[in-house]
């Protein structure tokens, strides 16, 4: 998968063509971090893809690095699992500050 | 529950049993759990075990929470105070600086579960602050029409004294003509 179609897939989520899935885990992360969806939603919106998408074999899918900040100003990663055909997932969200 | 043609999000098994729930506890918005009654899915994979949900039109709801919060009686809690700025992607030094304090004094509001504002003060704030979400709307609406009949008369109640206020920006003399017992102002005060 190539940054451009990461973002054609970004872009479908962003207007409900595509869904995101996550799991509960995601949620507690998401808690346990003091994120709320706002920010993985901003994150999603400013499509600053790290770097390009790597195939994940296990999951079956591309996992693409959002990197952005976070409505409270935090330097954040977002993990997401990409799929061309098929539901994508939010996998985690990383305050990065002190992180190399 | 019901077997679809779904696949596991996680591992891709179709052995995954989905249901919709009738009410489901939402975290997502960092306000404590919020009742969501129906536009959830829900995904169990019998392969991996994961349980993964899905929102429909998430970004609308987290925009429709944001106008409750707006339209919420009785005073914010520092968390919703947070949740409503960052709704209208403002940092705490914007929104400090669009109502004159110090970001700290921000900071120190939205970490408390009662910020302490009298109503006048909270009342100033939610003018703000819902002057800042329309202007987020204009570059990333998910309303529908119908909550933007809400929001509409909602602006008109709350902006209806300044608005008035813009509109007569010169001073004018005031009259006032007795009608039968009463007196009655000559502006009309609607």
């Amino acid at each position: 998968m190539t940054r451009d179609e990461a973002a054609r897939i970004l872009a479908e989520l962003l207007s409900d063509r595509a869904r995101l899935w996550r799991s509960s885990h995601f949620d507690d992360a998401l808690e346990h971090r003091e994120y709320t969806m706002l920010d993985v939603w901003k994150l999603i919106r400013e499509r600053n893809i790290e770097d390009a998408p790597a195939f994940e074999q296990v999951h079956g899918n591309h996992v693409v690095r959002l990197l952005g900040w976070a409505t409270d100003g935090r330097k954040t990663r977002l993990v997401l699992g990409l799929r061309r055909v098929g539901p994508s997932i939010a996998i985690t969200i990383i305050d990065i500050r002190g992180v190399r | 529950m019901r077997v679809t043609t779904e696949i596991c999000p996680v591992c891709e098994s179709a052995n995954v049993e989905s249901s919709t729930p009738p009410a489901y506890r939402y975290r997502g918005a960092g306000l404590g759990p919020i009742t969501l009654h129906g536009g959830v899915q829900q995904l169990i994979c019998g392969a991996c075990g994961a349980r993964s949900i899905h929102i429909e039109r998430e970004q609308q709801l987290l925009q429709v929470i944001a106008l409750m919060l707006l339209m919420k009686p009785g005073h914010l809690t520092g968390r919703e105070m947070r949740y409503l700025r960052s709704a209208c992607d403002l940092s705490q030094a914007k929104l400090a600086l669009s109502i004159g304090v110090r970001r700290e004094t921000i900071a120190e509001r939205e970490s408390r579960e009662t910020p302490g504002l009298d109503a006048g003060a909270e009342f100033f704030l939610r003018v703000i602050l819902l002057r800042h979400f329309l202007e987020y709307l204009k570059s990333d609406d998910h309303l529908g029409a119908e909550h933007h009949g809400i929001l509409r008369d909602h602006c008109k109640a709350v902006f209806g004294i300044s608005d008035r206020v813009r509109e007569h920006p010169r001073k004018r003399a005031l009259a006032v003509r007795q009608v039968g017992k009463i007196w009655e102002p000559e502006l009309a005060i609607t």
